[in-house]
């Protein structure tokens, strides 16, 4: 079985975010760049299956500019065996332009599962799972937090509001990953070793561009400061006051 | 002397004696040699040999931290020094009647009364030694089991006794055999003598030459006896010491990642050769056990076993390494397990404590960057620190940008606006991020201010030092935060680094320049020692109480610096400090170092208790101490006992602060 992730690189969850001056994307100075979380989980889970024996060979695919050869890097040192970046002109936040790129491309690979996050932490439109699938005419489960694969019959349990469900479907299949459905290694340092060696291959592709575009960014409003009502039993009636009368959540 | 037989008999013992002694000796010298190499051991060799006299002939090695075992063992070291000796002329005396090296006359006579009381004193350590071991059962020797069950101690203890008494014997029945001139000199022989008084001169003569024979025997015994067992620290010890390493305690050695690419030891063949002398020199003594926190806390951890396996392991392994093959297992998992590794708090102790001069910490730490470099196997609590490391810099992975947030409200220069001080004020990790460490942090920018000390911070510029990484094994992310460090350095003009972290304070100062980092480095309490001693500034308040001071292992053991926190404390508090029982060399590790910090401790007690223990044992109101790691693990430890209300612990740099204003 060969797996194919497609990973995405996102700034820090700590980073400090600032709007780039043209207003419409953030500015990437001393920025520091991750692995999406949630591609992670993916990369995670195709290396177990390799591990495993049930898969033979795994291939991480991103879309984006030269800096993110370091995510793909550090997916080799966490253990896939090949990487591929594509590359265009100029990149966008529309998810079907992303989930174009990626189909054109795939549908010259060889693959039987594809593995991705349940979405990005950056943007965060979980929309590229289901898009991808749409355009390579191949099942979708989304926000999965097990998988079982047993030749093409694959089982998963995805989360629902309030519970999950399983679902049976077969490959070639695309599955999105949501937290929970394993550990992400640290890469050994052996790995990042090999990895360093390694070379990320690069590939220019057609960009047909995007039917959806930002306008303006924003900062979100400042949180104003936690208010201390009082102290002990006597506290209690004047918090319940506010939470209904400012708060307005009782 | 003896007949021509005797004498054949003679020789052909002592020729198997010393044959099969040298073909062990021989063996473990092989194996020495398949260590990988390890240059700074020869350098300065008069200094080297100057320490050995002094630790080995007077014995402090083994007087200095247990004195009355360690005044029993002088004796049967000296025993054994001068029996050496002593047997040379007993041997000699086969071949010619009344042999002796010094020939007739004065000396020889003080030489045999020389021999006489050693040979009692001698008797006396042996016996002293044996109780110890066999009735008092000290847990330094006796546990852990199965390891610290051997034999080899009653079999050498009575080999020496038996000598000791066969000489004896031996020369009394010579006395009444020769006559009163021969005994002038004997006083403890003579007392042998009516033991033997009324005997037929033919009884006399069997018995003679049986002490004779027995004495003699016992002696080549004892020879090939030696390099067989942990008696062998006779020949190694010394050595070993000699070749003792000249850096600070537990400083660690550079992984060329251009040139290997194997890093740390999976294998034993993969030590480096002075590491296989420690195995070698291990006496099972048990110093270094006892002064271990993560033994002394019932984890897995005693470096005594770690040495005494490793040797296991390596005699174990000798014809693969000796035939050039590869071990047949790895040290890990059989030989000695993860959980003893993990339970390092990297603290120096039992490396100060060793009387030869074994250097555990490079050992367990070998091991460590194996596990973690190789195989990928490590504390999973480790993960977020190593994120963090990697993307922020920091083991909290806290935001690289907020590193000068504690600045917020406080006059703190940044070196990117300064470009030139003297003072490069590197704040690290804890004094940045950690909620205890701002305090500090806070503190010693107040104190600084008020002296009108021209310094700066790096800020949001600034990385971790490294430490965290380092001491868990994971040499790859300390260069990488190492490098960063060096290349931000390289931007300014400054003429000191100074820091109130003692891990930053190590690191920088003994471990960046092999990395071309080579700067002067002080201590917060060495600047603060300055400031108060030039007057610049005045300590006016008082509202300490008593106060004892924790030595943080990488200020005090690593770098020795003692006096200075004590000084500032004694200037702060115009009192003296009350003293734990546990201070300044021997001082008992907080639990927060070697990484341990970011490792949960669930086996056994907490170490941090243990020493919030001793210090309250002190009846002091206060602890001080010059670490944060130190600080949050006191911090901790007080809390969760519930005596906030007797106990609380402050930075040096707080307790400062507080007496100026
Ligand atoms: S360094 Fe400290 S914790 Fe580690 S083995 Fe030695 S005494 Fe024990
Ligand atoms: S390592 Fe040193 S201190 Fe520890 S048992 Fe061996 S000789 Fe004694």
């Amino acid at each position: 079985m060969k797996i194919i992730v497609c990973l995405k690189q996102v700034p820090d969850t700590e980073a400090n975010i600032k709007i780039d001056t043209n207003g419409k994307s953030i500015s990437e100075a001393g920025i520091k760049f991750i692995i999406n979380p949630y591609s992670e989980y993916a990369i995670e889970e195709a290396i177990r299956l390799k591990e495993a024996g049930k898969a033979e060979s795994i291939t991480a695919v991103s879309w984006g500019p030269e800096r993110v050869s370091e995510a793909l890097k550090t997916a080799l040192a966490m253990g896939v065996d090949d990487v591929l970046l594509l590359k265009t002109d100029s990149y966008s936040v529309d998810s079907f332009a992303t989930a174009g790129i990626l189909a054109a491309k795939l549908k010259t690979m060889e693959y039987d599962l594809i593995l991705m996050g349940k979405e990005t932490i950056d943007d965060g439109s979980m929309q590229i799972g289901p898009m991808l699938s749409e355009l390579l005419n191949i099942p979708c489960v989304t926000v999965v937090t097990k998988l079982d694969v047993d030749g093409e019959h694959v089982t998963v349990k995805r989360e629902v509001e309030g519970g999950s469900e399983i679902i049976e479907t077969s490959t070639p299949c695309i599955i999105t990953c949501q937290k929970g459905l394993n550990e992400p290694r640290y890469p050994s340092i052996r790995g990042v070793m090999m990895a360093k060696k390694k070379q990320v291959t690069t590939e220019q592709v057609s960009f047909e561009g995007e039917n959806l575009s930002i306008n303006k960014l924003s900062y979100p409003a400042a949180r104003s400061e936690g208010k201390v009502v009082g102290e002990g039993a006597d506290a209690v009636a004047e918090l319940v006051r506010l939470l209904r009368e400012e708060a307005k959540v009782l | 002397m003896l007949n021509l037989f005797g004498q054949i008999v003679l020789l052909l013992c002592i020729l198997a004696s010393t044959g099969f002694f040298f073909l062990e000796v021989r063996k473990r010298y092989r194996l020495v040699k398949t260590g990988l190499k390890d240059e700074k051991r020869w350098d300065k060799p008069v200094k080297r040999l100057g320490f050995v006299v002094a630790r080995v002939a007077t014995q402090l090695c083994s007087i200095k931290d247990r004195p009355v075992v360690g005044v029993m063992h002088a004796f049967v070291f000296w025993g054994f020094v001068f029996f050496t000796v002593a047997t040379i002329n007993h041997v000699g005396g086969a071949f010619g009647k009344g042999f002796s090296l010094w020939g007739k006359g004065l000396f020889n006579d003080l030489w045999f009364l020389g021999v006489d009381i050693i040979a009692v004193f001698c008797i006396i350590g042996t016996i002293y030694l044996a109780v110890r071991r066999y009735f008092v059962k000290p847990i330094a020797i006796t546990k852990p089991m199965p390891i610290s069950r051997s034999p080899q101690s009653a079999i050498v203890l009575s080999l020496i006794f038996g000598l000791m008494l066969t000489y004896l014997l031996n020369q009394g029945a010579e006395i009444i055999l020769i006559g009163e001139s021969f005994a002038k000199w004997m006083p403890f022989t003579r007392a042998t003598v009516p033991l033997m008084a009324g005997m037929s001169a033919g009884s006399l003569h069997i018995l003679n030459s049986f002490f004779w024979w027995s004495h003699i025997l016992m002696v080549l015994a004892f020879l090939v006896f030696i390099p067989h067992s942990k008696h062998f620290h006779l020949l190694a010890g010394p050595i070993n010491i000699f070749l003792r390493s000249h850096d600070p305690i537990g400083t660690l050695k550079k992984v060329d990642f251009e040139k290997v690419e194997e890093f740390g030891v999976t294998n034993v063949n993969q030590f480096q050769w002075k590491n296989i002398i420690d195995f070698f020199s291990c006496v099972d003594c048990g110093r270094c056990q006892d002064v271990c926190p993560a033994f002394q806390s019932d984890k897995a951890l005693s470096p005594k076993v770690i040495m005494m396996s490793l040797r296991k392991h390596i005699l174990h392994e000798s014809d693969n390494l000796l035939s050039g093959n590869a071990p047949a297992e790895p040290v890990m998992d059989k030989w000695i397990t993860a959980d003893e590794i993990w339970a390092c708090t990297t603290c120096g102790a039992c490396m100060e404590a060793c009387p030869v001069s074994n250097e555990h910490i490079p050992t367990i730490l070998e091991l460590r960057r194996a596990q973690m470099m190789m195989e990928n196997k490590f504390p999973q609590e480790l993960n977020p620190a190593f994120k963090g490391l990697e993307t922020n810099s920091n083991p909290w992975n806290m935001g690289s940008s907020t590193r000068a947030d504690w600045t917020e409200g406080f006059e703190v220069p940044i070196m990117a606006e300064k470009q030139e001080v003297d003072y490069l004020w590197y704040v690290g990790c804890a004094g940045s991020f950690d909620d205890r460490g701002k305090e500090i942090s806070k503190a010693f920018a107040k104190i600084l201010n008020k002296a009108g000390v021209s310094y700066a911070i790096l800020g949001e510029e600034e990385g971790c030092c490294g430490d965290p990484a380092r001491r868990v094994g994971n040499e790859y992310l300390f260069q990488m935060n190492a490098e960063q460090n060096i290349e931000t350095f390289k931007q300014y003009k400054f003429k000191k680094i100074v820091t109130c972290c003692p891990h930053g304070y190590h690191i920088l100062k003994n471990e960046y320049n092999e990395f071309g980092g080579q700067y002067e480095v002080v201590h917060h309490s060495q600047l603060l020692a300055e400031l108060i001693s030039s007057g610049k500034i005045e300590l006016t308040q008082n509202g300490n109480g008593i106060i004892t001071f924790h030595d943080s292992c990488y200020l005090g053991r690593y770098n020795q610096i003692f006096d200075e926190p004590r000084s500032i404390l004694r200037a702060a508090t115009k009192q003296e400090i009350v003293e734990m029982p546990r201070a300044k060399t021997k001082s008992f590790c907080c639990g927060a170092g070697g990484g341990r910090m970011f490792m949960e401790e669930t086996e056994g007690k907490r170490i941090n208790h243990i020493r919030v223990e001793e210090a309250q044992k002190t009846g002091a109101a206060t602890v001080g101490t010059a670490c944060p790691f130190c600080m949050s693990m006191f911090d901790d430890g007080i809390k969760e006992k519930g005596i906030e209300d007797k106990l609380k612990v402050q930075d040096i740099a707080q307790i400062i602060a507080n007496a100026m204003s």
